[in-house]
């Protein structure tokens, strides 16, 4: 005889089970998780993340039923909108689902409860896969997985070596060669003697926050730090900045250095200066030829080495930068969405293929090989050459994030440049006579003490409010 | 009891099945509703039309981008124009030096390049450039590029120059402006945009009708960016000085489409589609699926939904399209069109709605099943009672629980009424049967009880002490039930003899897939009335031994085996009748009975004795070991015979008997037996002898033979019963069929070979037969071949036929005589006078004559010379191995020469390889005939193809 309650049971169970499956069969078959990604790519670099995003769309994507858009910003655009976004400001758009972001941004947005952890989409093995180097700055202070790296780079020195080779050429007395651009003080040795000989600027640097950043920490110091209480707190030791200041501005109101435009490529290529600090997913955009006139075109050949660090620096420090992507706390289909186009996009190949048109480093171990910098050419090749030994033999270092570090570095980019083409300004309207004495002022201590004091309370003004 | 019931009469059943055929019915209806009716169709149409609208959107959308924004720059026209105005009545020169002097352009630019900027920022453009008029490759003009035109960054450090004079380039820089990879200081390669414009207005222009000649291009490259490009010809003192451009970027019109995107259900596909004449141009995608990329979208044709069309190429994907009106009536480029076009698979535009018949099927397939379940529930309270009722029936009787359903509670009392009557019918039943005396008892086996129940009697008909009522299936096997018991006797499938008891037994069975049920009842009484009449049939009332039937029906029944060493005695008893004349009847019984009490002498346990009749005995010893057993127990007997005597009448005389003695023999049968007993018997009795006689096989076939075969010889030969089969003869040139030769079958299988038949039909003198139906027969079956060959009939030399044969064969195949080949065998002592007139009649059937076996030694080149035969058929012994024997080729080669310079036709008797036949054709035979031609058949049959192909190859190679 049959189980009446028993079969009722498996009858209804049997039911219940064709709902859910029907339902989630339904689901899957038509619920496509739609993922919107900013990032901050430009140019080129745009348009190879753009063709990226469509390659994981016709692929992986259409399987898993993902599908990403990606919308792209400046740097400074992409945070400014991230944060109007994630405060909801009247118009501001609805916040992505993943966004690509610097530690100090990623820190502000996990303080308003924006960042996903995720140490549960990636598992030891996933991470094992990366350059361990670059792994340190994905973890926030509170210990979580919260950005994965996606394109990293550092900075080198580019040198317009047809241009420089003719300045060595024709003051052979000089004895200046190429080992001189490795340390600061010696750039700032030979662009004088550059300036008493074409009375143009020598050097230029973009980024002046990484030079804060990168100079205090070779002169032993960590520019942002936390107090025992867990405060932070910005260094304020005067001989750092006397440092800081002496190796940039005096140079720079000397006519050693100049800076204008966005990029310094763009000074050299107008043959304003020789040589820059830069990015090294700036490679591609060195010149070929210098356009000082209508007239006057000059094929020039490219030269990178490490940026210059100072002489007495307390280790082989180099800048670590490249925003990672970092996927919003949401749903847990969109946060497992968001994290599978990352997997995709940080395999090794697809990793690679896209640094590769970016110029940027691949983040994956052992994928910085000689074969794949085989495959670049031109600038970017020893650009590539450059950053393996940097990789190799250099500490990578991202100054400690906080809510307040974007905002300072901020203030660290202009500061410098914009007190040094204020004080030219100052100069160039003096009569004659007088500029001498101007001049003087502004290489006094007194006008670096004044400095000193108005810039730590700007910056103060950040933190301590 | 449960298992018999249909599954459809259950009650859960009967109660579930209307209902669920009712609510089924109801889904059904419901769903031909939902199916048939118009809901979904203008669901559909609806959704349909919310596509159009979101396509339409995008269309407007753009419409607007292109007019009002993006090509939005009269102002700024106007501005260059009045700067170009005043710049060159500030210069006091012409438009002409101003295109002439690079210098003077390059002062015009620094005017201007705020202008350029503004348009960026202004009309929200990615590129914004003016290019100068100039004489030479290359041209003044400044480039500006912004790749993200929905963002601007405060510092415009997004603004890229891509082409400038270093003078404007250091002022851009200075504004926080970038430079492109690729810049350059003037524009190369571009005058085919000023060439447009040449090629197409002839006439003066009229600088405020620039919107006229202004134009949209659908693919412009620029330092690797491709964009759409609104061109607009600057235009002073009717002539063209320069071209401003602005336009966004592919990549950026693509984004811009691509933010209308809402959900998953949107728009997914778009494209922008230029038609100039009839030449369509894809001007931009926003493809979500790349497979579309293969298709042609301007190929397409009606749905039924208005504005709405399918690919030709791919019914799957369907589309609509929207005009953009970019531009007036009065423009130049009035014949140009530009679409909107949105493409969407089929089925991911009624997606939704596909899902909502999905969840409404699911729905009513899910109510349907919940209902039927839980109609399954209710019927529980009224099934569970009943099925408890009835495990309780089947287990242990009625009882009297109530279900607690009133109309069963009713049927069970009338149950337990109706049980207790079928509870008093076995036991009045027995007492009715033990009433007629016939005792009978039975037995019932359950197989899911693995009991066997016996009846009272059980024990007591099977004459065993009284046992349990419930026994298992081994004991009832082993131990009681008589199967394998010694002391019954299992007679056949039901009856059984009780040794012990001299009791005979019947059972029956019956089984089923349950088990079985069986009675058992003491048929004693019957059996011995049975048996007795049983022997007196089949026994010979005065001597007791078996009488005829009797002794059949035991030879009959006896095992194979037991005749393997066996022997049949047949005895004739002398002077019976004259015993019986002389001292009357009873004297004659006497010496029957006293004969066959010496007869009883022989082993009976080995024999069989039978009295067949009057005085003839018989006795068949059987299952003996040996042939010397047998031999050993005639002997004894013969000795004992000698001195027996037998009682007649109180005086002791001597039998005096004839025996014969056939040893049985397999291939025999019992009446083969019997029949060479009777004439090994008779063999002496003739002899006047008595005593014992064994089987002589000699004397026996002899007399069969000669008395058999010769009748059915003639038999068959009066019948006609021979077949004629057809080999064909071939002609060796062509490997066509030139006749056939009939040859004699014999359909009686003792006389096949047609050499015996001869022989026998010579012995019996049956040969005028032969001669008969070789010709009737051969012919007969030739007419129904119906063939137009030749037709060989071997003729008897010695025999011809009769005047009246003649007029028959005349009469009855007229038609094909002329036909007819006669082969005639010369034989030893020819009678000259028949064969020539033979030859007569052949000459008179318009038949021909042809020499057979030629070369046997009777026949001679003389014979051929004699009877001039038209063929002459060479013996098979000159043929076989012809190839290998150049002796042999000689002589037939001489031989055939003298036939073909006598106009004979020579064949080739019995080919039986392909090398006899390639001998024999290069020796020059004219015909041939044998196995490897074709073997003789009951049908005319052409040779196989093959053979022919061998004969032409062979042939033709011959004459060559």
């Amino acid at each position: 005889m049959l189980n009446y309650k028993k079969l009722f049971a498996k009858l209804l169970l049997a039911n219940i089970f064709t709902i859910t499956m029907f339902s989630c069969a339904n689901k899957k078959n038509n619920e496509m998780v739609n993922l919107i990604i900013w990032d901050y790519y430009s140019n080129s670099q745009q348009v190879a993340f753009a063709n990226k995003v469509d390659e994981f769309n016709n692929t992986v994507g259409k399987e898993k039923n993902i599908y990403v858009e990606q919308v792209a910003f400046s740097t400074s655009e992409l945070e400014n909108k991230l944060f109007s976004s994630a405060n909801n400001e009247p118009g501001a758009d609805a916040f992505p689902d993943a966004f690509f972001a610097y530690n100090d941004t990623t820190y502000a947005l996990d303080k308003l409860g924006k960042v996903a952890s995720l140490d549960s989409y990636f598992s030891k093995e996933d991470l094992d896969k990366f350059e361990q180097k670059f792994l340190p700055q994905s973890y926030l202070p509170d210990g979580k997985l919260k950005i994965i790296p996606i394109a990293k780079s550092t900075e080198a020195l580019y040198i317009n070596k047809t241009y420089f080779d003719k300045f060595v050429d024709d003051n052979k007395n000089l004895n200046i060669s190429l080992n001189d651009l490795s340390t600061i003080e010696g750039i700032i040795r030979v662009s004088e003697a550059y300036y008493n000989y074409a009375h143009k600027a020598f050097y230029g640097r973009d980024s002046l926050s990484n030079y804060f950043v990168i100079s205090a920490k070779q002169l032993g110091f960590e520019i942002f730090d936390y107090d025992n209480n867990g405060n932070f707190y910005v260094n304020f030791d005067k001989n750092l900045y006397k440092q800081i200041f002496n190796n940039y501005f005096v140079p720079y109101i000397k006519g050693y250095f100049t800076s204008s435009g966005r990029f310094r490529s763009s000074d050299l290529q107008a043959g304003n200066i020789i040589c820059y600090t830069g990015s090294t997913s700036s490679g591609g955009f060195f010149p070929k030829q210098v356009i000082v006139s209508d007239n006057q075109k000059d094929d020039i050949e490219a030269y990178v080495i490490p940026a210059p660090i100072f002489t007495n620096t307390k280790g082989k420090y180099a800048v670590s930068q490249g925003a990672g992507m970092v996927v919003t706390k949401s749903t847990k289909e969109k946060e497992q969405a968001s994290s599978e186009f990352i997997k995709w996009f940080t395999k090794a190949n697809t990793n690679q293929e896209f640094a590769l048109s970016t110029g940027y480093m691949p983040v994956i171990k052992d994928t910085l090989n000689e074969e794949f910098i085989n495959k670049s050419t031109g600038t970017n090749k020893k650009t590539y050459e450059v950053c393996k030994d940097i990789i190799d033999n250099y500490i990578l270092y991202a100054n400690k994030s906080s809510l307040y570090s974007s905002s300072i570095r901020s203030i660290f980019d202009n500061e410098l440049d914009e007190l040094a083409k204020n004080a030219l300004e100052v100069i160039d309207s003096k009569p004659e006579s007088e500029k001498e004495n101007t001049i003087n002022y502004y290489l006094s201590n007194g006008y670096f003490e004044e400095w000193f004091a108005s810039f730590k309370q700007k910056i103060e003004n950040v933190y301590l409010g | 009891m449960k298992k018999d019931h249909k599954f459809f009469n259950k009650l859960s059943v009967r109660f579930i099945l209307p209902f669920s055929v009712l609510i089924i019915s109801q889904s059904l209806i419901l769903l031909a509703t939902i199916c048939f009716g118009s809901t979904f169709n203008s669901l559909n149409s609806k959704t349909v039309e919310t596509y159009q609208n979101k396509v339409q959107l995008r269309s407007n959308y753009l419409q607007y981008s292109m007019i009002d924004s993006w090509s939005n720059i009269s102002s700024d026209y106007d501005f260059i124009n009045e700067k170009i105005k005043s710049f060159i009545s500030l210069n006091d020169t012409s438009i002409k030096d101003f295109v002439n002097d690079k210098n003077y352009q390059k002062d015009f630019l620094n005017e201007i390049n705020d202008t350029l900027y503004s348009i960026l920022r202004k009309n929200k453009v990615s590129e914004s450039f003016m290019v100068l008029k100039s004489n030479d490759d290359e041209n003044e003009g400044i480039y500006l590029r912004d790749y993200n035109p929905s963002v601007n960054s405060y510092k415009n450090n997004d603004v890229i120059i891509e082409i400038s004079p270093t003078s404007i380039r250091n002022n851009y820089i200075n504004n926080g402006f970038d430079i492109a990879k690729l810049y350059d200081t003037k524009f190369t390669n571009i005058n085919y945009l000023f060439d447009e414009f040449n090629s197409n207005l002839n006439e003066e222009l009229n600088s405020s009708e620039y919107k006229l000649y202004a134009y949209w291009l659908d693919s412009f490259m620029f330092h690797d960016f491709e964009s759409i490009t609104y061109i607009v010809p600057l235009i002073y003192q009717n002539s063209i000085y320069g071209i401003l451009g602005t336009g966004v970027s592919k990549t950026y019109l693509k984004q811009e489409l691509m933010h209308f995107r809402t959900n998953r259900n949107d728009v997914q596909n778009i494209a922008i589609v230029k038609k100039k004449s009839d030449e369509y141009t894809l001007v931009s995608t926003d493809y979500i699926e790349n497979q579309l990329k293969q298709y042609t979208l301007w190929n397409y044709k009606k749905t039924k939904y208005d504005s709405m069309y399918t690919l030709n190429q791919n019914n799957k994907y369907w589309l609509t399209y929207y005009q953009l009106s970019l531009y007036s009536e009065s423009s130049y480029r009035v014949d140009e069109q530009w679409f909107v076009v949105g493409i969407t698979q089929k089925s991911k535009l009624f997606n939704d709605n596909d899902y909502i018949f999905y969840q409404i099927l699911y729905a009513i397939i899910l109510t349907s099943t919940i209902i039927i379940c839980l109609e399954f529930i209710i019927s529980i309270p009224i099934t569970k009672p009943i099925k408890k009722l009835i495990k309780r029936l089947s287990s242990s009787g009625t009882n009297n629980q109530k279900t607690n359903i009133y109309e069963i509670d009713l049927l069970l009392e009338e149950l337990n009424a109706y049980e207790e009557k079928v509870y008093e019918m076995p036991k009045k039943m027995n007492q009715l049967l033990s009433l007629t005396g016939l005792s009978v008892a039975t037995f019932e086996f359950d197989n899911g009880k693995n009991e066997v129940l016996v009846s009272k009697d059980f024990y007591k008909i099977i004459s065993q002490k009284e046992g349990a009522s419930r026994i298992t299936l081994d004991d009832f096997r082993r131990n009681i039930f008589f199967f394998s018991q010694k002391d019954y006797l299992q007679i056949n499938d039901q009856t059984i003899y009780n040794n012990k008891t001299n009791k005979w037994l019947k059972y029956k069975l019956i089984e089923n897939n349950k088990g079985f049920i069986g009675a058992i009842y003491d048929v004693t009484e019957q059996m011995n009335v049975t048996l007795k009449v049983q022997f007196e049939r089949d026994h010979d009332i005065l001597t007791g031994l078996y009488n005829r039937r009797g002794f059949y029906n035991k030879i009959n029944s006896l095992d194979k085996n037991a005749f393997k060493n066996s022997c049949l005695m047949m005895f004739d008893i002398d002077n019976l009748k004259h015993l019986n004349d002389t001292y009357g009847h009873e004297a004659g019984d006497d010496y029957i009975i006293g004969f066959s009490q010496i007869l009883s002498k022989i082993d009976t346990e080995h024999a069989l004795l039978c009295h067949l009749s009057g005085d003839e005995f018989l006795a068949f010893l059987y299952n003996y070991d040996s042939f010397e057993k047998i031999n050993e127990e005639i002997n004894k007997f013969q000795e004992y015979a000698k001195t027996a005597k037998c009682n007649i009448m109180g005086q002791l005389i001597p039998v005096c008997f004839s025996c014969g003695i056939a040893f049985y023999n397999n291939e025999f049968d019992f009446d083969e037996l019997r029949r060479k007993a009777d004439f090994a018997m008779y063999e002496i009795k003739g002899n006047g002898k008595n005593g014992f006689n064994y089987f002589d096989p000699l004397a026996y076939n002899q007399k069969l033979i000669n008395k058999e075969t010769n009748a059915r010889f003639v038999s068959m030969i009066k019948n006609k019963d021979i077949d004629y089969y057809f080999q064909p003869i071939v002609n060796l040139k062509t490997g066509e069929v030139h006749g056939y030769e009939a040859l004699m079958r014999p359909l009686d299988n003792e006389f096949k070979s047609p050499l015996k038949t001869i022989e026998m039909a010579k012995n019996l003198n049956l040969l005028e037969d032969i001669e008969h139906i070789s010709f009737f027969n051969a012919l007969s079956k030739y007419c129904i071949e119906d063939s137009d060959k030749l037709l060989f009939i071997n003729s008897l030399s010695s025999h011809i036929l009769s005047e009246n044969e003649f007029s028959d064969l005349k009469n009855d195949f007229n038609d094909k005589l002329s036909k007819i080949v006669i082969e005639v065998t010369e034989e030893e002592n020819i009678d000259l006078e028949k064969l020539n007139k033979k030859l007569d009649y052949i000459s008179k059937m318009n038949a021909t004559f042809a020499i057979d076996d030629y070369g046997t030694g009777y026949n001679n080149i003389l014979s051929i010379l004699k009877y001039k035969p038209r063929y002459v058929k060479i013996n098979s012994e000159f043929i076989s191995s012809i190839d290998k024997d150049i002796a042999k080729q000689r002589l037939v080669k001489s031989l055939i020469s003298y036939c073909s310079d006598n106009d004979i036709l020579s064949i080739a008797e019995c080919i039986e390889t392909k090398e006899e036949l390639q001998t024999v054709i290069k020796l020059g035979f004219d015909l041939g005939q044998g196995y490897f031609l074709g073997k003789p058949n009951s049908h005319i049959l052409e040779i196989d193809e093959d053979v022919k192909k061998i004969i032409k190859q062979n042939a033709s190679f011959k004459n060559e």
